[in-house]
């Protein structure tokens, strides 16, 4: 029964995208037919930014498989209540929302999980870190640095206080403006910028035998 | 206490950092802190590691989502939509 449900699903779920894929709609277009429960809208609308928010959770929580729980999570939130999305704010500032208030949740049951089981944490710096693409043209010593000083920045990045971390990714990392931020975390834009400035100094301070200036 | 002009110094040049690197300052406020900027070696070494940190921070390589993932999600989220119908 149930294999012949994810099948009707499947089947749903290639053709239309398809079909629709070749013309390119602007998002408030998407969000309208989103609301219309038109799924294969939803999704297109979605796919513009599913990549992000997995990214955005794994250098958050450090954590492949929670990043996968954040995503899911965010996603299924997203569909369920983009009704109620106002469009006071952009599709995207909306949607990190979710995935913040859904990470940061997390993050609060882990610690309380990991003060039980304490022997059980990885020791930073030593997870697997995905190979970069070098760029050929340069000089292999160049690159050499150039790698090393992304692994350390991912491991800097990894060791930035939580409440800093969140901003410094969103800012740094997505590109996004103060306001922005301040709308996702619900801060206001001077506690932004203070903790993005910490969480600068913080890093500038781990990294400061790497950074040859 | 009598009204000073503001003296700008190495902890002046860090609190207004964050906007000095959005590019977002007034321009007289700017000019100050680049007048300070020219002659100390510590704010000039603190605003060139914080671009180069920033820029490696924007040039970080994604992380690919794992391919049954979305598929899987999107199945999911499906199926609870088919139950609730
Ligand atoms: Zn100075």
């Amino acid at each position: 029964m149930i294999e012949k449900q994810r099948n009707e699903v499947k089947k749903s779920l290639i053709k239309p995208k398809e079909e629709i894929k070749s013309l390119p709609l602007p998002e408030s277009e998407l969000i309208k037919r989103a609301k219309e429960g038109k799924d294969e809208f939803f999704e297109m609308l979605i796919s513009r930014y599913e990549k992000k928010i997995y990214n955005l959770a794994y250098r958050f929580l450090n954590n492949e498989q929670d990043a996968i729980e954040v995503l899911q999570e965010t996603l299924i939130r997203a569909y369920r209540f983009i009704k109620k999305f106002q469009e006071r704010s952009s599709f995207y500032t909306w949607l990190y929302r979710i995935a913040m208030n859904v990470a940061l949740r997390k993050l609060k049951r882990r610690s309380k999980e990991e003060k039980v089981i304490s022997l059980d944490q990885t020791v930073p710096g030593y997870e697997d870190i995905p190979q970069e693409i070098p760029d050929e043209t340069q000089n292999p010593e160049l690159i050499y640095e150039r790698k090393e000083l992304q692994k350390a920045i991912r491991k800097a990045l990894e060791e930035v206080p939580e409440v800093y971390r969140s901003v410094v990714l969103l800012k740094d990392v997505e590109g996004l403006s103060n306001k922005e931020i301040a709308e996702i975390l619900k801060l206001t834009v001077p506690a932004v910028k203070s903790r993005l400035h910490r969480g600068r100094l913080f890093l500038r301070e781990k990294l400061k035998d790497l950074i040859k200036i | 206490m009598k009204k000073r002009k503001i003296e700008y110094n190495c902890e002046v040049f860090q609190k207004y950092l964050v906007e000095y690197l959005d590019e977002e300052l007034p321009s007289e406020i700017f000019i100050e802190l680049e007048k300070h900027r020219m002659v100390c070696r510590e704010c000039t070494r603190l605003i060139k590691s914080l671009r180069k940190i920033i820029y490696e921070l924007r040039s970080l390589t994604n992380y690919e989502v794992p391919k049954d993932v979305l598929e899987r999600i999107h199945t999911y989220i499906k199926i609870k939509k088919w139950k609730r119908k």
